[in-house]
């Protein structure tokens, strides 16, 4: 910008706005923090989760072992 | 090399498949080898072994059909049932709630998932939302969940057949007793077995080992008897003052619904123990429970006082000064975390809310975006959740909208969005539209206060003064401080008593 | 239960009184015909020769199926419903369905318990039991107005309109069913009627609210000043004639009806609001806070109450507490333009621009029409370093309001500084006339920073040497610098008139909200003096922590947390954003 001794700054308004009445209106659900998982937590869903991993493994051994047995 | 050294070689650096296997070599060879069997039992209960002072979990059973109860309505502050005035805490319509009426915890542990819902209705409504689902008892529960081990049927038989298994002569055996029945109790989740066998090994040491004493609380605490656990953690902490046994007895007031009593009992340990963050971190908790967070605060950041890498003292104060309209500083915990190491979709999620709304905009997309890549799927719907936020925030509807979307179809039992997406619609004019909106977010979560009260203030200006009463009801059920509900209702009241 | 009910029946011997006592409250209004009850044909108690009693006198006789109406309506009162219930099943169960009492407070109660659908179908049998009885018709029609089903409404209150003439009760509600239909001559009718016939408050309100749905804010106010003078201890209805007074720039009159509503009911929350909000406009910021201090109490999540304590803090120049509430305010209702709008405003005053653009560009996204957002935007853009986009917004400023000066100043003293003298020229000259309109309207207009600006802009420009503004302007510099004091401004000037626009869209319920090319609230142009922040006595409702104290300090430190949070980025960001403001994050 030119001449920036010369600069002349705007002006801003003094006052904002204001309300006069308060209406009630509908609400939103707040955004949410969420938790972080403690370590023990985090094990539990891991074990389960591999267990579940195994169980099926397990069955589709079984039922191959069976498809083989029928064949 | 000496397989048995290897073997223990690897127990120690907790490579318990390897170890097990060794180990059944050994037994193979010698099924009497008592090392390698002991070593067995304990690298199988190292598989699954879980800090059991951490894992709570309360069933509906429990809940509901508690006969420990002294009284069914208590004394304000006294108990955890009823979730305190909230002395220093946020109010609901800031910080969110979970269904037990506490607010959002900073740190999910086990047992702090649910809460206690107030009545049995309730109780059984709430588990309708898979992410929220609650055993119907412990005992079916997360407990199985424990024992998983033992349900996978391996090719060869269990390992020890308890059965056939003769307690009282491995009870008289203090070596082998110990580790087998961290195995029973761990492993195979079988606490009668287990409560048999330390009944027995108790015995046989004159009831001198406050460690077996210890353990027959734990078994008399998953079976509920309460009294007989604490009456054995008790006499245990007189012979010997164990931070462990300290830990258990607070549970066990816990469980008794007797906040003020376990508090009393954090404090004793910690005048043996001082500056245990353990115990420090138990009263906080319990504070938390009872939406004290002046004090719940005030315990955590003790407790960053001696350990200043406590996540979950971290999370918790930076998740409160979030909420008390302090951003700044919760963004400043939370980069700590990231400091730390802790790397996950929700650490960066709530990274990016607090960049946001601390006004360091170049930042926040960047962490939405790693939050999106990291999260798993349950955790995604709550990041788009935010995402959408932060577009009502820079005031574009259309992306908000588009957020809230993919919130619901990454778990279609999300709540909030659901309420938000109505409130849009309501925005655009759709009123039906909101109206379905605030209806499935109302019977999804029925423990939120906002769809109710939506629903009521649309019904109350559409002149459906039935259902908008019902609604507000609800709402003032939900959060019984919440203004805006209370003057709808009242008004609503009046109408109805206009002869 | 028998037992009890006798020991009552003994000990109250007048029991007849007791049933007309009943019906005369039930009733509601004195109706000399249409009775229903017991008297019209008794069924006389069977005779029973028992022992005898030590009782002087024997009990009355009642017909049996009103036999307990008496005790039914002793437990309707106390809001003993459950028992109430009970008594009645028993009555019904007695009577075979046939008591209309029993069945009438039946669904008063259900219509208490909120399940209206069940009361009218109880209101209904009364009809059928007792076909002659206005009340029942009127309950039958108050029920279908509870569900919302207006015209059945209307139609079952002419009915009952037949059975009792002259009833306050029937004109009043027909008139807010009319209401609720729309139609705004029937209702009026139907209420003044009902008026006629009794003077009643909440008559008097639903009069006001049609004139005000109408948008005839005089009428209104006459409705209300005659609601007033009928009960003068009403603070609701003080509160909304202050409110009304002030849409029409009344402040006086506003004044005194909100500072009555606050004496009969310190914690008014609605007279707080608007008696703080005129406190503030006229600079009494402390006062203002003090009030607020009350009102936050009741409604600690009021969105427009945190936004003007706020603007409160602004006005005190207590920037980081007035940040903090306005953000309060924005995380409660974030679609709140006048909010957005603030906060864009105090960031600009803090120099914090980029925030400031973030405000005012999600402002402008949820109000698209609104010069006041984008000559901030303007100047947000400008200090970013952005002048192509500044201008634009300057440009659009300038198209969308016809009124403010202080859109035209800025305009030129933004083509002035980007060295188009021409440019600058045309707009100063546009700012002059829109002065000099503003001044004709109401010559205690305009702040003397503007009057500063406008003459050392004008120098600047070689012109403007003999305007009307400007002495004026001057003189006022001069009669202000050397008192430290703000001079009292004179008490409640009215503002420049389209100031009302806002409160219009408060006050109709779903805002239809047209662009408003008219000034809204705000602007400099009214003349408010800001105290200069010499007292630093302890505010009232300060939030617990200053955020930014932080920011000065530590929390900005560089580490190698990826957030570089310097003010670099920030621009960098912006920048880009701010070709596309509306394409906004990702």
């Amino acid at each position: 910008m030119p001449e920036s001794k010369d600069q002349i700054k705007e002006i801003l308004p003094k006052q904002g706005l204001l309300y006069q009445e308060d209406m009630p209106t509908v609400v939103l659900c707040k955004p949410k923090l969420l938790p972080l998982k403690s370590v023990t937590l985090e094990k539990l869903e891991k074990m389960q989760k591999e267990a579940q991993e195994t169980v099926r493994q397990q069955e589709k051994d079984a039922q191959n072992q069976q498809l083989d047995w029928f064949s | 090399m000496d397989p048995l050294f290897l073997a223990y070689s690897y127990f120690r650096r907790r490579k318990y498949q390897q170890c097990t296997d060794l180990c059944s070599q050994l037994l193979e060879k010698n099924p009497y080898d008592q090392a390698a069997w002991t070593l067995k039992t304990r690298a199988l209960t190292g598989q699954v072994y879980v800090d059991e002072v951490d894992v709570d979990e309360e069933g509906i059973a429990e809940m509901v059909m508690d006969d420990n109860t002294i009284a069914q309505v208590s004394r304000p502050g006294t108990s955890l049932k009823q979730p305190g005035t909230g002395k220093g805490a946020p109010s609901q319509g800031i910080r969110p709630m979970s269904q037990s009426g506490r607010p959002v915890s900073g740190f999910v542990r086990p047992g702090t998932q649910g809460g206690r819902p107030g009545t049995m209705e309730r109780a059984i409504m709430t588990p309708r939302t898979a992410h929220t689902a609650r055993p119907v008892t412990s005992a079916s529960g997360r407990y199985v969940r424990l024992g998983t081990a033992s349900m996978l049927s391996t090719p060869d038989g269990p390992f020890i057949n308890l059965a056939r298994l003769n307690f009282a002569k491995y009870a008289a055996r203090p070596n082998l007793a110990k580790a087998l029945f961290e195995y029973i109790f761990h492993h195979e989740n079988d606490v009668r077995n287990a409560l048999e066998l330390a009944a027995l090994a108790t015995e046989s040491v004159q009831f001198k080992d406050w460690w077996w004493k210890v353990q027959l609380a734990k078994c008399y605490y998953r079976l509920g008897m309460y009294r007989d656990a604490e009456r054995q953690l008790k006499s245990a902490l007189t012979q010997q003052e164990m931070i462990d046994s300290y830990l258990y007895l607070c549970k066990v007031y816990v469980r008794l619904d007797q906040p003020l009593t376990a508090v009393e009992v954090y404090k004793q340990g910690l005048e043996k123990f001082q500056g245990e963050t353990t115990l420090l971190t138990g009263i906080a908790r319990i504070y938390e429970g009872m939406n004290d967070m002046d004090n719940a605060v005030k315990f955590y950041k003790d407790v960053l006082n001696f350990d200043s890498m406590h996540v979950e003292a971290i999370a918790c104060i930076a998740t409160h000064h979030f909420y008390t309209d302090q951003p700044e500083v919760a963004l400043k915990f939370y980069r700590r975390l990231l400091q730390m190491g802790v790397y996950n979709g929700e650490l960066f999620n709530n990274l990016g809310l607090c960049c946001f709304y601390a006004q360091q905009y170049d930042m926040t997309l960047t962490c939405f975006e790693r939050a999106l890549s990291l999260a798993e799927e349950q955790t995604l719907a709550d990041v788009w959740f935010n995402i959408g936020h932060v577009a009502l925030g820079i005031g574009d509807m259309t992306l908000a909208y588009q957020c809230f979307r993919l919130t619901v179809a990454n778990n279609n039992d999300h709540a909030e969005a659901y309420n938000n997406l109505g409130v849009l619609e309501l925005r655009k004019g759709n009123v039906e539209m909101a109206r379905a909106f605030f209806q499935a977010a109302m019977v999804t979560s029925p423990h939120m206060h906002e769809p109710h009260y939506n629903w009521a203030a649309l019904a109350d200006q559409l002149g459906d003064l039935q259902s908008s009463f019902n609604a507000a009801k609800r709402a003032v059920e939900a959060f019984p401080d919440h203004v805006d509900s209370k003057e709808l209702l009242k008004q609503l009241r009046h109408h109805f008593s206009l002869l | 239960m028998f037992l009890f009910e006798y020991t009552q029946v003994t000990s109250s011997n007048n029991m007849a009184d007791v049933v007309q006592d009943k019906q005369q409250v039930d009733v509601f209004e004195e109706i000399p015909n249409a009775d229903p009850l017991p008297q019209q044909d008794p069924v006389p108690i069977p005779n029973i020769t028992g022992p005898p009693k030590p009782k002087p006198k024997k009990a009355p006789e009642l017909p049996i199926f009103e036999r307990r109406n008496w005790l039914i309506h002793l437990h309707y009162v106390r809001k003993e419903y459950d028992k109430c219930k009970s008594i009645i099943k028993e009555q019904l169960a007695e009577s075979g369905g046939m008591c209309e009492y029993a069945v009438y407070v039946q669904a008063l109660i259900l219509r208490q318990e909120g399940r209206i659908q069940e009361s009218l179908e109880l209101f209904q049998t009364c009809t059928l039991l007792n076909p002659q009885s206005a009340d029942n018709l009127k309950q039958v029609a108050r029920s279908l107005f509870l569900l919302a089903r207006h015209k059945a409404a209307i139609d079952v209150y002419n009915e009952a309109a037949k059975l009792h003439d002259r009833d306050w009760e029937v004109a009043h509600n027909q008139g807010v069913c009319y209401m609720y239909q729309r139609d705004y001559k029937k209702a009026k009718e139907c209420i003044s009627q009902a008026l006629s016939y009794k003077r009643h408050e909440i008559s008097f309100v639903m009069l006001g609210k049609i004139n005000l749905m109408e948008g005839n804010i005089e009428a209104a106010i006459d409705i209300y000043k005659q609601a007033v003078e009928y009960s003068p201890e009403n603070p609701d209805m003080l509160t909304t004639l202050g409110l009304l007074y002030m849409q029409v720039g009344q402040f006086q009159k506003a004044f005194e009806n909100l500072g009555n509503a606050m004496t009969y009911d310190p914690t008014h929350v609605k007279a707080i609001m608007s008696a703080g909000s005129m406190m503030q406009t006229h600079g009494d910021f402390d006062v203002a806070l003090n009030k607020y201090r009350i009102a936050a109490v009741a409604t600690p999540e009021s969105p427009p109450l945190w936004n003007n304590i706020g603007m409160a803090f602004f006005g005190k120049k207590k920037y980081v507490a007035a940040i903090s509430c306005l953000k309060r305010a924005n995380y409660l209702a974030p679609f709140d333009w006048k909010i957005l709008y603030n906060l864009g405003l105090v960031h600009l005053t803090m120099q914090q621009y980029a925030s400031s653009f973030h405000f005012l560009s999600a402002a402008i996204n949820l109000r698209p029409k609104m010069a006041q957002l984008f000559m901030l935007l303007g100047v947000a853009l400008t200090h970013l370093e952005d002048p192509d986009n500044a201008r634009q917004a300057y440009e659009q400023a300038v198209t969308l309001d016809q009124k403010d000066p202080i859109i035209s100043l800025n305009c030129a003293v933004f083509t002035f500084n980007s060295g188009d003298k021409k440019g600058a020229l045309q707009h100063f000259k546009e700012f002059e006339s829109r002065l000099r309109t503003m001044k004709g309207a109401n010559p205690n207009s305009g702040d003397p920073e503007m009057h500063d600006t406008a003459s050392r802009l004008g120098a600047a420009l070689q012109v403007g040497e003999n305007l009307l503004w400007q002495d004026q302007g001057a003189q006022k510099a001069k009669k202000e610098l050397p008192e430290p004091t703000p001079p009292v401004p004179p008490p409640f000037i009215p503002p420049p008139r389209g100031a009302d626009q806002n409160e219009n869209e408060i006050f109709e319920h779903p805002p239809p909200a047209p662009p408003s090319y008219d000034i809204p609230r705000p602007t400099t142009t009214s003349q408010v003096n800001i105290p200069t922040d010499r007292d630093q006595m302890a505010t009232p409702i300060i939030p617990p922590y200053d955020p930014y104290e932080e920011d000065h300090s530590t929390s900005r430190m560089s580490y190698d947390v990826p957030t570089p949070a310097s003010q670099r980025t920030h621009r960098v960001v912006v920048r880009r954003e701010a070709r596309t403001p509306v394409q906004g994050c990702l």
